[in-house]
């Protein structure tokens, strides 16, 4: 079993091998390396004065022996640097795809709420608007003049439609939203020139769920700044 | 003999009575006879009135069997519908819906209520009950352009892209093109006249938050210009209008201007927000 060489004298054997060039192996990949290292080689023996500061403050090792270790550490650099850099690229723009996308679902949240909040607010004013004393009708003075209220009822049935379609911003609000498309329906579907029995039916509907109230508190809930 | 006496009292007692009201319901219209069956209705309605959807709906259905051909059928047929619906069963109220709508094609009003509310039950029962989301696929093609939309938002909300189409259809109309923006950008869709890439422009929202190094860049199709004012917070809102910036006003204002124009700047202290044509 022969003794593993030690490290400055292998590098002395490639050096020669450097030097004979009919020595080489026959791959002409590996040769054009040599030749590469060589032409390094030749330039770095003709700027002696390199090696000599180097020389002055560590062990007798000619700059050309330590050559390999330097040739590595460049080529670790080499590897590192660009590794390290787009590393560090892809963390930065994962938190800025993190960033956009909470902000996306902040601002879809947003949206949301406002929807809500302006259709709670309306239905409020609503149902405030019903319980005044209406004009008579013109065909049938018995009977109240309800066809405004009843176009914003309509508008606001369509609203609650698409916001049921939409999904609630949380339970109590959907519960509300229930209870409010139910009403308005209801007085859609009326005739707009109403009984006042009817007119009243409807008022207490509307008080035995609380309506105004708590669609004027989620309206209110919802329009204050949820970011 | 005795009965013709007595009723014959009875009318010379009441007479003077009868006298004194004369006038007065005279100048009254005559109460309507009541159809056979307004009392079962008024129940129903009474009985839904106080939430009591089972019993409102066998209300309904009594009335229904009992009076067949009674001009008040449309409308039982729809609150039993609506009744279904109160009391979350879905699919039977959904079936309710479908039965009332292929036997009163004619009702308007009622009709288009129950096309949007069965679309409601088909949207909730989306993955769980087989015929609703070829329900909705089928009322894409609805004559009534809302049905439509309320459709497509309901298959939107499952994530399902076949809704796109009526989505971007739905922005140009009146009172739905917030919900479908909204619903648009949840797909994660941009929408764009498909026009020369020269031609092409954007909504470009920067946002800097308090803190944070990076700046968040949101790119908007002018189409969905009308939710820029969802990146924007209440104070920055209230700043823009301060401004005289007008939101509904946005995909006019960016057609017209030219490239690279900031079109708003606004900082609440919590974070700027920039919005620029490209």
């Amino acid at each position: 079993m022969t003794p593993e060489p030690d490290p400055l004298t292998r590098d002395a054997q490639a050096f020669d091998l450097l030097e004979h060039p009919e020595a080489w192996p026959e791959d002409p990949a590996l040769q054009a390396e040599l030749a590469a290292l060589l032409e390094l080689h030749l330039a770095l023996h003709a700027h002696p004065e390199v090696g000599e500061d180097l020389d002055a403050t560590g062990p007798v090792r000619p700059l050309s022996r330590s050559f390999p270790w330097l040739m590595s550490a460049a080529a670790v650099l080499l590897v590192a640097v660009p590794l390290a850099y787009h590393a560090q690229n892809v963390r930065t723009m994962a938190e800025m795809s993190r960033n956009q996308a909470r902000i996306q679902d902040l601002a879809q949240k947003r949206g949301q709420d406002r929807l809500w909040a302006g259709f709670f607010q309306q239905s409020s004013l609503l149902i405030q608007d019903f319980a005044k004393r209406p004009a008579a009708c013109t065909s049938d003075k018995d009977n109240e003049d309800r066809s405004a209220e009843r176009e914003v009822a309509f508008a606001l049935l369509q609203a609650s439609h698409k916001l049921s379609a939409q999904g609630a911003p949380g339970p109590d609000a959907e519960a509300v939203r229930s209870d409010l498309h139910a009403w308005l329906m209801e007085l859609t579907l009326e005739d707009p020139c109403l009984d006042p029995r009817r007119a009243q039916e409807l008022r207490q509907w509307a008080n035995a769920h609380n309506l105004e109230d708590e669609a004027q508190r989620l309206g209110n809930l919802l329009k204050g700044e949820t970011l | 003999m005795l009965r013709a006496l007595a009723l014959a009292s009875c009318a010379a007692l009441t007479a003077p009575a009868a006298l004194l009201v004369a006038p007065v319901a005279a100048l009254a219209p005559p109460a309507p006879p009541a159809a056979p069956g307004d009392a079962l209705l008024r129940q129903a309605k009474a009985l839904r009135y106080a939430q009591r959807w089972f019993e409102a709906g066998q209300a309904y259905r009594q009335f229904l069997t009992e009076h067949p051909s009674s001009g008040r059928v449309p409308e039982a047929r729809f609150w039993l519908a609506a009744t279904l619906e109160s009391d979350q069963r879905w699919d039977e109220a959904a079936a309710a819906y479908q039965a009332f709508l292929g036997a009163h094609p004619d009702q308007r009003l009622l009709g288009r209520e129950a096309k949007m509310n069965l679309v409601r039950c088909w949207g909730i029962r989306q993955g769980q009950a087989p015929g609703a989301t070829p329900g909705l696929l089928a009322t894409l093609q609805d004559p009534i352009p809302e049905v439509r939309v309320a459709a497509a938002l309901q298959l939107a909300k499952a994530g399902d892209a076949r809704a796109v189409e009526t989505l971007k259809q739905g922005l140009q109309l009146p009172g739905t093109g917030d919900a479908c923006s909204l619903a648009l950008i949840g797909l994660g869709v941009q929408t764009g006249q498909p026009v020369a890439a020269s031609q092409a422009r954007f909504l470009v929202i920067r946002i800097k938050e308090a803190g944070k190094p990076d700046t968040v860049t949101i790119r908007l199709a002018l189409a969905l210009a009308r939710a820029a004012g969802n990146y924007l917070s209440d104070a920055q809102l209230k700043q823009a209008q301060a401004k005289g910036f007008d939101l509904s006003g946005l995909t006019d204002k960016a057609t017209t201007l030219p490239k690279g124009s900031t079109l708003l700047s606004v900082d609440d202290g919590k974070s700027s927000v920039a919005i620029t044509v490209e």
